[in-house]
């Protein structure tokens, strides 16, 4: 995939328009032409008005010429709605094409950005970019630029048509438009931030409340209702304020005097020579009919043109995301790697890049320790201690701050994170699964997994029994909003998934729900399967899995605690023998490993 | 959770499409709230009506002036005055438009915060019960997107009068000069009515469509986006990027209907009024000729200006009852909750509780979510002060109602619950929630610093204070490494931190509340076997010389507790301590094989097992009746 990158918020803005240049230029053109189609029936008025009194003059009743300009301003409005037709339909492909094509590049490469971009953006963020920023931004062409096109075009010719009548009326007009523009900018651009600084008042408002009442039951618990009602008057009264201000804004508002008084003027000025004799009536009623077609745009104006500044910001936003340096660096050729081989960690240090852009304290220090291939490996530590980062790491979701993870001799670093995702498999903590079939959710393991294979791998991870009982069997949907599943349930799944992709190094976040010996006798069951015949790293929350592991590794704030078997770290780590004896039941094993039987 | 839905306290919770209320009730009602402000609305009101007035007249004077200059012997003094008469008109419309604008604008505003205001507080004082049955989101925009809509009805309430005036004073007028152009400009009618008939029809189908498809791509955006370290995992990348982008050609098609339905709308209108100017100039040029003229130039000219500001108003005020209609809907919603009353509140003779009072005693306690389905039937248990008791039992058991009960979210329908010797129901609710903390399954922080979720167990503790706390319970540690140490905000109620840490800030949050009695719904998510340790440790220090009811999910709890009840479908079976009652063998026995047993280190025995089976079986086949509020699982990116 090419990565597009844009220049400016504003080339941003206009690469529509660059995509389809010819059809933007025809739709240019039809929309200068429509403007010209407006101001055409205030001129004919004029014609109109003269056959008129010619008419009346003389004493003749309707003559073929004012019945003939009156089918001209008839045939003018049939032009009309098949241009404006013509000009929206150009529009319309130009603007929403792109901006079908615009969200999905934005979700391609944000999605291609390692997970240091996601940890940053909050998901809630890119989600409002990607639906409201993009469309804020076709806004800003269609209907905003669209209809500027039209008014500008519109004044600009009325303007001529004006100095072709008299030269005064032109002057008055290039003294006047600009005036009338200039006051329309003044009041889009102080209108901008009062309305920017509104809606994300809004945000707040809406955020507080959402918060409250899904943290409903700690607020009642805490007895806080007065204090949080209190925080929510102070947010809804800015609010108030802001739109009062919005609003107040758009009073008094000076282009609509501009344009009384150039009526006025004009208005005085023709007739007056109308008196002298100068000029007809019509030419009376086509000044002023051309100038009522020119009032109609009042408001829509700078209502636009705020709209097309509005939309830079947005762009900005868009840009400044899609132009996010990886610090992860895919390598020129990815290096082989035989996984069976012994993991090493040299000196690994890691830090996260936290929503500022900053660098924050560290996850990992100094780490140091060698995992010898095909062992079974079990990690723990204190929450936060970093347990999850080196699974991340192993993964290649980031790569260390410093020092180096070597397979085999062989550094992550110069392997494509393509083929670490395919050599090591993921059973996370809260297991995500998609809004599709059971199926599918396995079969997300490998590309093309077939229908047996699915099933086997569902048999293994003990998974297939209760598969078979949801409603429609492995083509029941499940994730958000589909079939609710229980955590031991789900984490059968993604064991499944993991058994289909068949991995090498196997990492397992296995901290599940509460779960009854039954599912826990199963899942015991399923990750024996699983493990069988590769490396694995386990956080877990069994004892048992504890005991039968070859390596237990205990981490805690980012750094190695101690390392050893089980029997080795009961002798040697005092921490551990702490640890272990505070568990349920765990102090038969320190005295006396051996035992079994009884309860308590 | 379907049975929520009816009757008793939840009656809140109907989701309606369409008004319950008349009509003419929802306007009333409506007038009644806008209380206040009703004087500066009226005020606001009688300011555009005039400017309506005045505006409807100038085209008036334009035609005047035409007529003005063909009169023969017509003097320029008397063309100026008509100019200043022009002038005046209309910036007496400009003022006064202003000033309806200007004195709106702070009414509305006003109007819309108030009733904010009206609402939050409502629902944050409304029962549990109905904030269960509601989607947060849901909730949240009866605050802001309803009192919203409805602001903006005020206003087109006020349009419409307006727009309704304009239009007839502009016909009356096209009327006065001539009943032919009056009855010429009848010819936009249909078009106006095909208008409203395409928008209302097609227009609206395509509308929904498109909403819908652009909704599937957020949706799925979203999704994709949340579960993005599993695409990455699993190298799939370009497979969800495929299935976007079918749903984001989809949007696009829908869109691009709508969006050829609007712009076919536009020069229909146009168009349509320039037609309609051709026409008026026809009808009112063969009045103006002949030997017997009926109208002046000036008129005919009158005629086509007109026939403008007939068209739009007409058009405007069509397209209106839609927009009103959707702000009655809202005052309907909001009515909904402004006016219900909630049904657990501090009875009129309500006391603080007594600083003395301690230790709970349920004595025959019966209660049921919906009528007819007993969730708790006559239980009855005592807990000593500074005794810590574990409650035990299946799905649906009614632990989880036992814990709402003792901080009075409902109200049992028999029997009664005492803090010492006082009945809850006399005492005031706050002083109540002063004495008893809750630290509920899957504890909610906000989205805030963790100092301030800290802090939000007693907002007068200082920043020192925590820390020590923190240190005491040993959550110190993990905080101080957090990327901005305590002043890390958290985002999605903490879903940027393990299941761990969220369990330790909540014990820090209870424990700087210092509560006498304490409730905990023990979390179900199993940490790590370190991490528990340290959870397991910082409880006990938690649990010391404080009335406690746990709802207990680990081995240690149970065999650390005093007393262990047990319960089943309701009822209390089986009451003593671990050893006590696994000894009996009895009903503990087996739910301690199926829930407790396997968190030792032991090997699972055929024998636990098979008893688990046979325990599990049975409770599947009962439906679990303790609330439990949809849609809480918060997908999570870690």
């Amino acid at each position: 995939m090419t990565q597009p990158r844009y220049k400016s918020a504003t080339r941003y803005q206009l690469s529509a328009l660059g995509r389809y240049k010819g059809l933007t230029v025809l739709a240019v053109g039809l929309a200068l032409f429509a403007a010209l189609l407006t101001v055409l029936p205030g001129w004919f008025m004029g014609d109109a008005t003269d056959a008129l009194q010619f008419a009346i003059d003389n004493g003749l009743g309707l003559t073929p010429t004012f019945v003939y300009y009156c089918l001209v301003i008839l045939g003018v409005a049939g032009a009309l709605f098949v241009t404006i037709l013509a000009v929206g339909y150009s529009f319309a492909i130009i603007t929403l094409r792109w901006e079908r094509d615009a969200r999905q590049e934005f979700f391609e490469i944000i999605q291609e950005n390692s997970m240091s971009f996601h940890d940053q953006v909050d998901s809630k963020q890119l989600l409002a970019v990607a639906m409201q920023d993009v469309r804020w931004v076709r806004f800003s062409l269609n209907p905003a630029l669209r209809n500027i096109i039209t008014s500008l075009g519109s004044l600009v010719i009325t303007s001529i048509f004006l100095a072709m009548i008299d030269w005064i009326l032109g002057l008055l007009m290039l003294v006047g438009a600009p005036l009338y523009l200039f006051f329309a900018y003044r009041y889009a651009k102080k209108v901008e931030p009062v309305r920017r600084a509104r809606s994300v008042q809004n945000e707040i408002i809406t955020g507080i409340s959402q918060e409250v009442f899904r943290g409903i039951e700690v607020v009642r618990a805490f007895g806080t209702e007065e204090y949080e009602e209190n925080k929510f008057e102070e947010a809804s009264k800015e609010y108030q304020r802001l739109q009062t201000r919005e609003a107040r804004l758009a009073s008094f508002y000076i282009p609509h005097l501009i344009m009384t008084g150039i009526t006025f003027i004009a208005l005085l000025y023709v007739a007056y020579y109308v008196l002298l004799g100068a000029y007809q009536v019509s030419t009376l009623v086509r000044v002023l009919g051309l100038l009522a077609s020119f009032d109609a745009f009042s408001f829509m104006l700078p209502r636009f043109l705020l709209v097309i500044r509005g939309a830079n910001i947005n762009a900005q936003r868009i840009v400044e995301l899609l132009g996010w340096k990886d610090p992860l660096q895919e390598p020129g050729h990815s290096a082989a790697v035989d996984w069976s081989k012994d993991i090493i960690f040299r000196n690994v240090d890691f830090r996260y890049t936290s929503n500022d852009g900053e660098n924050s304290t560290y996850a990992l220090r100094k780490l140091n320790f060698i995992i010898p291939g095909g062992s079974r490996v079990a990690l723990i530590g204190g929450p936060g201690g970093g347990k999850s980062t080196i699974l991340k790491l192993l993964l290649r979701l980031y790569d260390p701050t410093k020092g180096k993870i070597l397979i085999g001799g062989v550094n992550l670093r110069g392997v494509h994170t393509r083929d670490v995702r395919a050599a090591v498999g993921l059973v996370e903590q809260d297991i995500f699964l998609f809004r599709r079939s059971v199926k599918e959710n396995i079969a997300f393991g490998c590309v093309g997994a077939c229908e047996e294979e699915i099933i086997e791998a569902a048999q293994k991870a003990q998974a297939h029994e209760f598969i078979e009982k949801l409603p429609q069997g492995y083509d029941t949907i499940i994730g958000e909003r589909g079939m609710t599943l229980s955590g031991g349930q789900r984490q059968r799944l993604a064991i499944a998934r993991t058994l289909v992709q068949n991995p090498r190094l196997l990492l397992l976040d296995d901290s599940v729900s509460a779960i009854d010996a039954q599912t826990e006798f199963f899942l015991r069951k399923a990750l024996d399967e699983v493990m069988r015949g590769r490396t694995s790293i386990t956080v877990t929350q069994r004892l048992r899995t504890l005991l039968e592991s070859d390596l237990i590794i205990i981490v805690d704030k980012g750094r190695l605690v101690s390392i050893g078997t089980h029997e080795e770290l009961l002798e040697s780590s005092e921490h551990y023998r702490r640890i272990f004896e505070r568990l349920p039941g765990a102090f038969r094993h320190v005295k006396q490993p051996t035992t079994s039987g009884g309860a308590s | 959770m379907g049975m929520r839905r009816r009757g008793g306290p939840t009656a809140l919770s109907r989701q309606k499409q369409k008004s319950s209320r008349p009509f003419s009730t929802l306007l009333r009602k409506t007038f009644t709230y806008l209380g206040r402000f009703r004087k500066l609305i009226v005020v606001a009101a009688v300011f555009v009506l005039l400017a309506t007035i005045f505006s409807s007249i100038d085209p008036l004077i334009l035609s005047w002036g035409i007529d003005f200059v063909l009169t023969p012997g017509s003097f320029f003094s008397g063309l100026f005055l008509l100019g200043v008469l022009y002038v005046v008109l209309r910036i007496a419309g400009w003022v006064l438009n202003s000033l309806y604008t200007w004195t709106l604008s702070g009414a509305q505003a006003g109007f819309v915060q108030s009733l904010q205001q009206d609402t939050y507080a409502k629902l944050v004082n409304a029962d549990l019960s109905y904030h269960k049955s509601q989607q947060s989101g849901d909730v949240t925009s009866r605050v802001t997107s309803d009192s919203d809509s409805l602001g903006s009805g005020i206003q087109i309430i006020i349009d419409f009068a307006s727009q309704l005036l304009l239009l007839i004073a502009t016909f009356s007028l096209m009327w006065i000069s001539s009943p032919s152009i009056a009855l010429t400009a009848l010819v936009v009618v249909p078009v106006v009515v095909l208008v409203v008939v395409l928008f209302g029809t097609v227009g609206q189908r395509t509308m929904l469509a498109s909403q819908r498809a652009l909704g599937h791509v957020s949706g799925q955006i979203a999704e994709n986006i949340s579960g993005v370290h599993i695409a990455k995992a699993f190298n799939r990348e370009e497979e969800t990027a495929a299935t976007l982008s079918k749903l984001n050609q989809e949007a696009y098609h829908y869109g691009f209907k709508f969006m050829i339905l609007m712009t076919l709308m536009q020069p229909l209108v146009r168009a349509t009024g320039i037609a309609a100017v051709a026409a008026v100039l026809f009808v009112g040029g063969s009045l103006a000729v002949g030997t017997l003229p009926v109208l002046t130039i000036g008129e005919v000219f009158l005629g086509t200006i007109l026939i403008q500001r007939f068209l739009r108003p007409l058009l405007h005020l069509s397209m209106m009852a839609t927009q009103f209609q959707a702000s009655m809907a809202s005052m309907d919603r909001l009515l909904d909750i402004l006016e219900a009353e909630p049904t657990v509140t501090n009875s009129p003779a309500a006391i603080p509780l007594d600083p003395d009072s301690d230790g709970i005693v349920f004595e025959d306690v019966t209660f049921a979510y919906v009528k007819g389905t007993d969730v708790l039937k006559g239980v009855s248990f005592s807990v000593a002060p500074g005794e810590m008791v574990a409650i035990v039992g299946h799905t649906g058991a009614g632990k989880t109602t036992i814990a709402a009960l003792i901080n009075r979210f409902y109200d049992p329908q028999q029997g009664r619950i005492l803090i010492g010797d006082q009945d809850l129901q006399s005492v005031t609710l706050q002083s109540l929630h002063d004495t008893i903390a809750l630290i509920a399954q899957e504890p909610y922080l906000f989205d805030d610093t963790v100092m301030e979720n800290i802090r939000y167990g007693r907002a007068s503790a200082t920043n020192q204070e925590i820390k020590t706390l923190c240190r005491l319970i040993g959550a110190h540690e993990f905080i101080d490494v957090l990327p901005q140490g305590y002043s890390t905000l958290l985002s999605e109620g903490g879903s940027n931190l393990s299941a761990g840490q969220v369990q330790m800030i909540a014990i820090a949050r209870t424990l700087l509340a210092d509560p006498k009695i304490l409730i905990l719904d023990e979390a179900t998510s199993r940490l790590d076997a370190y991490s528990e340790s340290l959870v397991q440790a910082a409880q006990e220090k938690l649990f010391v010389n404080r009335t406690t009811v746990v709802i207990a999910h680990r081995l240690t709890t149970i065999a650390n507790a005093s007393r262990v009840l047990v319960f089943e479908q309701g009822e209390l079976i089986e009451q003593g301590t671990h050893d006590e009652l696994l000894t009996l063998g009895g009903k503990y026995k087996a739910v301690y094989d199926t829930y407790y047993a396997h968190q030792t280190a032991d090997e699972l025995s055929e024998e636990v097992i098979r008893i688990a089976q046979e325990e599990l079986s049975k409770t599947h086949k009962q439906e679990p009746k303790s609330p439990r509020r949809g849609g809480s699982k918060r997908p999570s990116n870690h």
